[in-house]
């Protein structure tokens, strides 16, 4: 698989948002405890 | 059509294995990674929490690239990655969501204590479960027993960590909460993140990636983010961990604890493999209860400990005897087998995989002839970790604590017993697939 469709399959992947949600989170936690 | 055949003449014979082989390689984990505290009570350095972490770290990326190179050859770990190379992405998303949770932890310990900071955190497991249920469908078409057995044991395994860590608090040495609401933010954010850790795990597996070279991945978004988190938050060039040319003679503990926990980690990697993250992962959590061992039998942690204490190591060790038992028992069946299948084929469809390979590694089996030939520059790597280990080794400072060495040569034993006889086994098996 070229890479362009490898990107494009991982960023239309529903489940791929999920841990890059968690990660934004946890990095917008631990910004505000500094 | 052809696949599908292949897939129900291979899963019935390979599960019933593999789940052995899985719930084994799961309790072995929760036997190492309780004992990856150990060397880290050694150390009493006066450095900030980012540096400690760092250090472990550290030791984490040096064995982690080791033991791949040692089991399989880089050679192997490339091709491995070259034939899924989205899931690199994923795989240094899981090393970041790890190193923003352990940071959060520290936060969380500061501002409310590790009393209240503790349980919290420790639910990843049952957030693992529920990506587990609700991403790749795991335990549909399981029956209802099976179901009541992976759930509650499961909660009797995290009820028991609990409990377990209570029993180390003595006394009214817990800061007072003075930000609450930011150290349960933090808290529960280590959670929400560890337990969404597990979906790149399961993401990989279920594409059939050899766990060694999932880890060789991880630990490179693991390293990098902790040290933008040690840059950022332990003042840049300031930061403490610059200055460990003080402190040269407690990194060795930090990176021996980073060392076991290595072995403990990639032994939870292969039971996430081989069971799912449902039950792997609560299998795993075990750890507490060896953690507590050598606490409690090596470091005299226990000592002055009220019966309170002692009534709640006990009630939290059966109760987490009676769920890793549950978890144990809690065969896949034929149902499961099928949509797991389902989930396998979505990810074959979305990235191009052949479903006939997938299936095979998933299963535990090798395929493509793959090479696994050493070259010039794994005896490199193998020797450069290996180098950094005996430097440190030789500066290391045995510390003036009072250690009862026969329940430490005890525990020792357990650890290497239960390795070699993981390792007989993966290799017979699967061949550290």
């Amino acid at each position: 698989m070229q890479a362009s469709h490898a990107a494009k399959a991982i960023l239309t992947d529903s489940h791929f948002w999920i841990p890059v949600a968690a990660l934004i989170f946890g990095v917008v936690v631990l910004m505000g405890l500094r | 059509m052809a696949t599908q055949s292949q897939s129900e003449t291979l899963a019935p014979t390979h599960t019933r294995s593999l789940h052995g082989l899985g719930v084994l390689c799961g309790l072995t984990a929760g036997v190492w990674l309780g004992a990856a505290e150990a060397p880290t009570k050694l150390v009493n350095s006066g450095f900030t929490p980012f540096t400690v972490s760092l250090c472990m770290v550290a030791g984490v990326f040096a064995a982690r690239w080791t033991f791949p190179t040692l089991l399989k050859g880089t050679t192997y770990v490339f091709s491995d990655l070259s034939q899924k190379k989205h899931l690199i992405v994923w795989a240094i998303l899981a090393g970041a969501l790890w190193a923003v949770a352990n940071t959060l932890t520290i936060f969380a310990i500061r501002d409310v204590g590790l009393a209240i900071a503790f349980p919290m955190w420790n639910t990843n497991a049952l957030i693992g479960l529920f990506w587990g249920r609700v991403l790749f469908r795991e335990l549909d078409g399981a029956d209802r027993g099976t179901i009541a057995k992976v759930i509650g044991g499961a909660v009797c395994i995290v009820v028991a960590a609990i409990l377990l860590g209570f029993s180390t608090l003595h006394g009214n040495s817990e800061p007072t909460p003075h930000h609450a609401p930011a150290g349960i933010l933090a808290a529960l954010g280590a959670s929400v993140l560890w337990g969404t850790m597990y979906v790149p795990y399961r993401k990989a597996y279920l594409s059939g990636m050899n766990p060694l070279s999932f880890v060789t991945v991880f630990t490179v978004g693991e390293m990098l983010t902790m040290l933008l988190l040690t840059w950022t938050f332990d003042g840049g060039f300031h930061a403490s961990v610059l200055r460990l040319s003080h402190g040269a003679h407690f990194i060795f503990w930090l990176f021996a604890g980073g060392f076991v926990w290595v072995i403990g980690d990639l032994l939870q990697q292969f039971a996430a493999k081989y069971l799912g993250i449902g039950r792997g992962i609560p299998l795993t959590n075990t750890n507490q209860l060896w953690g507590l061992a050598w606490g409690a039998l090596v470091f005299g942690e226990l000592a002055s400990a009220d019966i309170q204490h002692k009534a709640m190591v006990l009630t939290g060790s059966l109760v987490m005897t009676v769920g890793a038992l549950c978890i144990s028992t809690a065969k896949s069946s034929l149902g499961e087998h099928s949509t797991r299948r389902e989930a396998l084929e979505r990810e074959c469809t979305r990235y191009g995989l052949d479903y006939d390979q997938v299936l095979l590694a998933q299963s535990g089996e090798e395929f493509g002839g793959r090479p696994e030939g050493r070259r010039w520059w794994d005896i490199a790597i193998i020797a450069a970790a290996t180098a950094v280990f005996v430097y440190l080794g030789f500066h290391a400072a045995v510390p003036s604590l009072t250690l009862n060495l026969r329940w430490a040569a005890a525990l020792g034993g357990v650890l290497i017993g239960t390795l070699v006889f993981c390792v007989y086994r993966l290799h017979r098996d699967t061949h550290f697939s």
